[in-house]
């Protein structure tokens, strides 16, 4: 392999949060402390070293990155402090970069400087919305805020919003598998020490693959082996699980409306406490991996495009749960709030493909490809 | 009590820079905090790269100090403060009682009447000795020792002893020397192998390089049979795990230099005994700097001694008293999971000033001391060394104190 | 010539002595037969016994006193009176913790033991120190860092120095690089070369008590410590003086980096050396030597040439670091630098791993353990160098503008003639740890062309090497122990090392100079026998000019006449007895250990007539094999009644003669027990046990010619830590000689 080292790429994954990444000696700590690290293939000290030679194409390719769920073992037993933990999430964070539509956006949405932009795209949004319909806040009866917002517009908002940051990260997915699995071209294929090709092989099919990965998902099951770290197990549960209900109540909502006439479901309908019950879920999901973040030395930092995603995602529980809790005091209120919960959700859809969320699809599709290359590590799930 | 140059430490390089001293001509006051002279060295089995026993070097030493009529040593004696400058030192000491006097002709009557035992801290407590003992064969001064914390003054002893010898009264006392230079050789301890958590540190057959040392041993708890803790058993298989602590940000952030020869010492120490054992060293780099590389390439050439680049990170146990040791060969890429019989931690050289400080010295973070006008730190109180180079150092020590000695 | 000789002899009854041994039959046996009086006492080492000598020496005038009771070892302090000659009979190690109680065979040894104690004590006379003016002025040879620094450090100490530098300017090698190693904590920033090197150079010529000789080479030096002549040549003009003890620090040569060429070295003009490349940056010219175009990608190869069994089989121990360093200096003068280093194992050894982190963490560094498939230019002139095991999980390929290969450091010595024994006219070295570092005729054709010290010694003009050309110690333990007395090499001469660990070699060697001039003044020895004013004295009128004594004194401290004649040169002399042993004529003798001392006490020895009383007599050497001894009677080993131990100072000083009195006396058997030899020889003399087994080889054949069967002679290696095998080696040899049968002489 004809290698060029380079330090731009090395000074990119630093900048993301891999600021620890020169002081690698390895030693190779992190790949056995690693419970997700397979035998044959194993990570992060390889993708370690690619990255203080900077050798991108060699990195945007790796699966591995991916599987690493970043519980931080590795960075905990690290003896020279380089955090492979930090780095490899820095690493996602320019995978996602790298292959989500248009990549600019990437580097906008996660450059802090443009934050005030990106809350101020939603209010502007929200703001003409209101003056072009003329829109206004009812100042007595029942809190209902398609009083205020049709619930309708609402809605296409979230489909158009939700459609397009569907099909950028489809995009951004289209792009990641040709780069997992593509021979030449303008990026390198990974080789393993016998020099065979990663290729789409192993003992299980790929739709094989995707159900069995998903069924890992679901279970959580390598975020569960992760030991430094344990309560991040139940943390990531909660926030998943707690998003996913969220999702089904709102799914359930549309269906309820559309499909059996009821606009308003009761607050004590299967599909509401659900929804509750996620956003209880979810906040406290939040506040645990937050808690962590601050005090447990052995995970605390993070980059800013780590916070963005989670305290967006924070900002969604915290300021739907209040909108809930002043919509059922009946303070109108509940309408100004409504539209900063609006925002909140805003910014966590539409941006999604080029934040940290992202992670939710290329994770999936790398734990997949590892399962149908055989790649996967030997854990005792 | 008055010297020209203060000595504090008698290990291999405090008893190389008294004895230096002394013999260049000048007045030297050695303390050391065990009951005998020698330090680590005299723990050690063999000295790489000769294999050859750090006792011969220990007896010419000795006997030259005991030609020296200008250096007085005084043992279980610790230097508690420094103060003054250059010329001009005073230094607190204090010296523990060591219940047994001059006159004892280490007959060995003692030990036979005492009733306590107590577990041998020569041998890092993997036999037991009695609470009134002689610490190893060469033990100088050739003189007995009470464990006072362990002793319950009996009196057997005192009663056994036809020589008068012992004085279970003892106190401590604080001896003032005054010094124009002092020499720092206050040496290392082994690094704690139960900090280091992912290694399994607890399990009995997972001992240390010194551990290692005191097994091959003939004045060691087994008489110099490699056996393992747990069941006495011969290993056939034995992994090394290097940088145990050593270049480590948690633990000994420095490289402990001596580390790779030692283990190299050792599996040819095993391959001597138990000619079928196979021997698995993993490193993450090989230091064997010099001509030591001779000492490598010598070690290396036996084909059931295996180098494999790679840190071992996690020890489990197998259950059957075996461990099972997790690598990543890095040369290969691919993971390495091994059982095997026993493992042998190289566990690092940490500055004995880095646990226990003498106020009025400085130190680095590490705690190393540093070398100032008329302080000087020779051996591994000022870096990580082998006896070779501490010996150096301890020589060259010597000229920078006489030199303001001489001033 | 001497005193009257006034003997006491106080047995001791303490730590079961008395109850093994019949003292008082002693007594009265040593008093009858030898007429020296015996006292004995309960508990000799208390203070009513050391009080009732110290009375009797006064009292009684004793000159000499035997103590009969533990082992020498034991309780030196305690048995020190001064002046007077003290013979420790070890009747507690040696008889009592060793032997059946109350028997017979017991008894015996005992009283050989006492006899031998008084025979040797009667024939120990009072040594005179050899005084004479000496200087205690010091020379350092080399004026580069390790030369500069143990001339400060002596000249400090208030010694006056003679700097002698063959080149115009001090400096040496330093005065070529840009940066040095940091030395001291955090051991992180680099520190400049030419601002280190110009305090040191200036501290030296402001110093009043440092005279510094460039452009100058030694013509010859000639005498022993405290009187060596020193001839130097500058610029062809000679100049002499005398000092008093010699450092040499004349460094390091570069490996020859044409012997490279499968690393591009010579092809490609863009392959250079680390030292090439310290005077690029040291001119600040960091540019492509084929075209002149500035270097933004840069190579290191590490280990070129080195740990590699066809060029440097050892390790140079610094270019990991220099290479570090060089990388750092690349990567500040040019931003854009990439800098690729190439190792095999990253060694920077000890707190140096602090310098490996700041390079480390410079985002223009890439490391990687790998080993060079390939290097070559490609069309626009470029290197491309290929790298096999990698830990980047495949080879790699690299383009650079400039490989730098990190060759090792020769000793300044490698190559040179440095003594006969080295270098024999015929035959291979005589002895089996010597390895040459070169071929002979390449060494010969050097010989009296190329020279550092060119001492005018019988054994050769320069100090003796270890291994690869390094006048390096041999023991781990004594690092300064030198083969030519007063004269220590220091920094890369003796071996690879930083310029820090040069600095702390030049005041380790600069100590043992210093101590040396104070020791000689005194006419003391120095180490392992540190302060011993006792040397050998020559009886020259029986010399038969053999030559052995010349040849074999470890230290080469005889010189010749034309004639063969031995010169003794006492200062250089360590006092092993290598000489007496070596002497058939029996004319080399200390005033307190002697051939005719030795005979005396083999004389002592009784040899009954009785089959089953076998005597052997064993030599030990004091260092190793007697403190086995002791160990394992420590420990409640046992071993047979039939062998009388004497402790020598080094086999090397065990005389045939001994070995034929002693059989012609009837002893059955003499076993010899002595250190190691061969390639990591443990023998504190250098050849003392190797020499001793030489001998014996040449004595079994006298014994054939007498009719005796060689294996009544026997040598084995011992180390100290053997004591568990004492036993085993001593019964063992008495089962031996059990089986070949009584010495036929016995009786004459």
């Amino acid at each position: 392999m004809a290698v060029e080292a380079d330090p731009t790429f090395v000074r990119e994954v630093i900048k993301l949060g891999g600021k620890t990444l020169k002081k690698c000696m390895q030693c190779a700590t992190c790949s056995v402390i690693c419970p997700l690290s397979p035998e044959d293939n194993p990570f992060p000290r390889k993708e370690m070293i690619w990255a203080q030679w900077g050798l991108k194409e060699k990195l945007l390719r790796d699966p591995n990155v991916w599987l690493c769920h970043n519980c931080n073992d590795c960075s905990k037993f690290c003896p020279r402090d380089a955090r492979p933990g930090d780095v490899l999430a820095a690493l996602r964070a320019r995978m996602i970069a790298e292959y989500s539509w248009p990549s600019f956006m990437t580097k906008i949405v996660n450059n802090p400087v443009f934050f005030p932009l990106f809350v101020l795209i939603p209010i502007i949004l929200i703001g003409a919305l209101i003056s072009v319909f003329n829109l206004s806040v009812p100042t007595s009866g029942e809190i209902i805020y398609s009083r205020f917002i049709p619930m309708e517009y609402v809605e296409a908002g979230g489909f158009i919003f939700g459609g397009l940051a569907v099909a950028i990260a489809a995009i951004g997915l289209w792009r990641f598998w040709n780069a997992l699995t593509e021979g030449g071209g303008k990026t390198v294929v990974i080789e393993p020490k016998e020099g065979a090709e990663v290729e789409v092989q192993g003992g299980m099919c790929f739709i094989d693959a995707v159900f069995y990965a998903l069924k890992d998902i679901l279970k959580h099951s390598w975020f569960k082996v992760c030991e430094v770290n344990r309560n991040r197990y139940y943390a990531h549960l909660l926030m998943f699980y707690g998003f996913l209900a969220l999702g089904v109540t709102a799914g359930m909502d549309v269906i309820a409306k559309y499909v059996f006439g009821m606009p308003h479901l009761p607050i004590w309908h299967p599909a509401k406490i659900l929804g509750n019950l996620g956003a209880i879920a979810l906040f406290l999901g939040c506040s645990m991996v937050i808690y962590n973040r601050l005090t447990n030395p052995d995970a605390k930092g993070g980059s800013y495009f780590d916070w963005f995603f989670l305290l967006t995602l924070y900002a969604v529980a915290i300021t739907g749960i209040i909108t809930e809790l002043a919509r059922l005091a009946g303070s109108t209120a509940a309408y100004y709030l409504y539209v900063v919960h609006l925002i909140a959700v805003f910014m966590l859809i539409a941006y999604a493909p080029y934040s940290k969320f992202a992670h939710l699809i290329y994770r999936g599709v790398a734990m997949a490809y590892a399962k149908a290359t055989g790649k996967e590590p030997k854990i005792p799930f | 009590m008055e010297a020209d140059i203060l000595v504090i430490g008698g290990g291999i390089s405090g008893l190389t820079a008294a004895i230096e001293a002394a013999e260049t001509g000048y007045n030297v006051v050695l303390v050391e905090k065990n009951p005998y002279l020698g330090g680590r060295v005299v723990q050690l089995t063999r000295y790489f790269p000769k294999i050859c026993p750090p006792y011969c070097g220990m007896e010419i030493l000795l006997k030259r100090l005991q030609n020296c009529k200008n250096l007085k040593y005084i043992t279980m004696a610790e230097v508690k403060s420094v103060s003054g400058s250059a010329g001009n030192f005073t230094v607190k000491v204090e010296k523990k009682p060591r219940f047994v006097t001059d006159a004892c002709t280490a007959c060995g009557e003692c030990v036979e009447v005492c009733p306590v035992e107590i577990p041998n801290p020569f041998n890092f407590g993997m036999d037991k000795c009695k609470a009134i003992y002689l610490p190893h064969e060469m033990a100088f001064p050739q003189i007995y020792v009470i464990d006072g914390e362990a002793c319950d003054k009996c009196g057997q002893c005192v009663s056994a002893c036809k020589y008068n010898a012992i004085d279970l009264n003892m106190k401590s006392e604080e001896i003032t020397i005054n010094a124009k230079a002092i020499i720092v050789a206050t040496g290392w301890n082994p690094y704690d192998k139960s900090k280091l958590t992912n290694l399994l540190p607890d399990h009995p057959n997972v001992i240390t390089n010194m551990m290692m040392e005191r097994l091959a041993s003939p004045n060691g708890p087994t008489k110099g049979k490699i056996v393992r803790p747990s069941d006495g058993k011969e290993p056939k298989t034995i992994a090394f795990v290097q940088c145990a602590g050593s270049r480590d940000e948690k633990h000994l952030p420095f490289c402990s230099a001596i580390c790779c020869l030692a283990t190299m010492k050792h599996a040819l120490y095993v391959r001597e005994q138990i000619p079928d054992a196979k021997v698995y060293v993993f490193y993450i780099d090989i230091r064997a700097y010099g001509r030591y590389e001779d000492f490598f390439a010598k070690v290396s050439s036996d084909e059931n001694i295996q180098f494999i680049k790679g840190k071992v990170a996690k020890i489990e146990d197998a259950g059957n008293g075996n461990l099972i040791v997790h690598a990543e060969d890095t040369s290969t890429g691919k993971k390495v999971s091994m059982e095997v019989e026993m493992v042998v931690l190289a566990t690092g050289m940490q500055p004995s000033t880095a646990v226990q400080k003498i106020e009025g010295l400085e130190y680095d973070d590490y705690g190393f001391v540093i070398e100032k006008e008329g302080i000087i730190p020779c051996g591994v109180a000022r870096k990580p060394a082998d006896v070779a180079s501490s010996n150096q150092d301890a020589t060259g020590a010597v000229l920078k104190a006489i030199q303001i000695v001489r001033r | 010539m001497s005193e009257e000789k006034k003997v006491a002899v106080y047995i001791c009854k303490g730590c079961g002595i008395g109850d093994a041994i019949d003292v008082d039959k002693i007594k009265e046996v040593v008093e009858n037969e030898l007429k020296v009086p015996v006292k004995v006492h309960d508990h000799l080492c208390g203070s009513e016994g050391v009080n009732m000598i110290k009375n009797d020496i006064s009292g009684e005038g004793l000159n000499a006193v035997v103590i009969a009771a533990c082992s020498p070892r034991v309780k030196k302090e305690v048995f020190d009176f001064g002046d007077v000659f003290v013979e420790r009979v070890n009747l507690r190690e040696g008889v009592a913790w060793t032997h059946e109680p109350k028997d017979e065979n017991t008894q015996m040894m005992a009283e050989d033991y006492v006899k031998m104690g008084v025979v040797k004590a009667q024939k120990a006379e009072k040594p005179e120190p050899y005084k004479e003016e000496t200087s205690k002025d010091i020379l350092v040879v080399g004026g580069g860092v390790t030369g500069l620094t143990a001339a400060i450090e002596i000249a400090n100490a208030g010694y006056k120095v003679y700097l002698v530098e063959k080149e115009a300017e001090l400096g040496g090698w330093v005065k070529n690089f840009s940066k040095i190693l940091p030395g001291k904590y955090p051991y992180k920033e680099m520190v400049d070369a030419s601002a280190y090197l110009d305090e040191k150079i200036k501290e030296v010529e402001e110093n009043p008590n440092i005279t510094v000789y460039t452009s100058t080479i030694i013509k010859s030096i000639s005498g022993q410590p405290g009187m060596f002549d020193v001839v130097v040549s500058r610029n062809g003009s000679e100049e002499s003086f005398r000092v008093g003890a010699i450092v040499v620090a004349t460094g390091w040569k570069p490996y020859d980096a044409s012997k490279l060429e499968n690393l591009g070295y010579g092809k490609y003009a863009n392959v250079i050396t680390n030292v090439e490349l310290e005077k690029m940056l040291k001119e600040g010219n960091l540019v492509r030597p084929s075209d002149g175009k500035p270097v933004k990608n840069v190579a290191f190869i590490l280990c070129a040439g080195q740990r590699d069994a066809e060029h440097i089989p050892y390790c140079s121990t610094v270019c990991c670091l220099t290479s570090l360093k060089e990388a750092l200096c690349i990567r500040e003068m040019n931003k854009d630098a990439n800098v690729y280093v190439f190792y095999r194992d990253m060694r920077t050894v000890g707190i140096y791993e602090e310098f490996y982190k700041r390079a480390q963490d410079d985002e223009g560094i890439f490391l990687t353990k790998g080993t060079v498939k390939s290097i070559y230019e490609d069309e626009w002139g470029d290197l491309i160098v290929e790298v096999t095991d990698t830990l980047l999980g495949e080879d790699v390929k690299v383009r650079v503008d400039l490989v730098v290969l990190a060759t090792g450091m020769l000793s300044s010595m490698y190559g040179l003639y440095t003594t006969k024994e080295e270098y024999p006219e015929e035959g291979d070295p005589p002895y089996s740890h010597i390895k040459p570092a070169v071929p002979k005729e390449v060494a010969f054709e050097k010989k009296d062309k190329e020279w550092i010290l060119n001492l005018q010694y019988r054994q050769g003009p320069e100090l003796p090497t270890l291994r690869y050309g390094m006048p390096d110690s041999h023991y781990i333990c004594f690092p300064y122990e030198s083969r030519r007395t007063g004269i220590y090499a220091a920094g890369c001469v003796r071996a690879p090392m930083t310029v820090r660990d040069c600095e702390l070699d030049a005041r380790g060697a600069a100590l043992k100079a210093i101590q040396t001039v104070e020791l000689v003044a005194e006419g003391k020895t120095i180490f392992p026998r540190t302060g011993d004013i006792d040397y050998p004295n020559f009886f020259l009128q029986r010399c038969t000019q053999c030559k052995r004594c010349t040849e074999e004194c470890p230290f080469g401290s005889l010189d010749e006449d034309e004639k063969g004649t031995p010169k003794p040169n006492p200062l250089r002399c360590r006092r092993c007895g290598i000489c007496f042993g070596a002497c058939p004529e029996k004319i080399i003798s200390f005033k307190q250990y002697s051939v005719d001392m030795i005979s005396s006490m083999l004389k002592a020895v009784s040899v009954p007539n009785e089959e089953d009383k076998p005597r052997i007599i064993v030599f030990a050497c004091e260092n190793d094999a007697y403190p086995a001894i002791d160990m394992a009677a420590k420990n409640g080993l046992k071993f047979n009644p039939f062998v009388r131990i004497i402790p020598v100072r080094c086999l090397g000083s065990v005389n045939v003669v001994f070995i034929a009195d002693s059989l012609s006396r009837g002893i059955d058997g003499i076993l010899l027990l002595g250190c190691k030899f061969g390639e990591d020889y443990q023998c504190h003399f250098i050849r003392g046990s190797e020499l001793a087994n030489r001998r014996m080889d040449n004595v079994k054949e006298t014994l054939q010619r007498l009719f005796l069967e060689p294996e009544r002679v026997k040598l084995v290696e011992v180390e100290i830590s053997d004591w568990p095998k004492i036993p085993e080696i001593l019964d063992g040899f008495v089962e031996e000689i059990k089986k070949i049968g009584p010495n036929p002489y016995k009786g004459f």
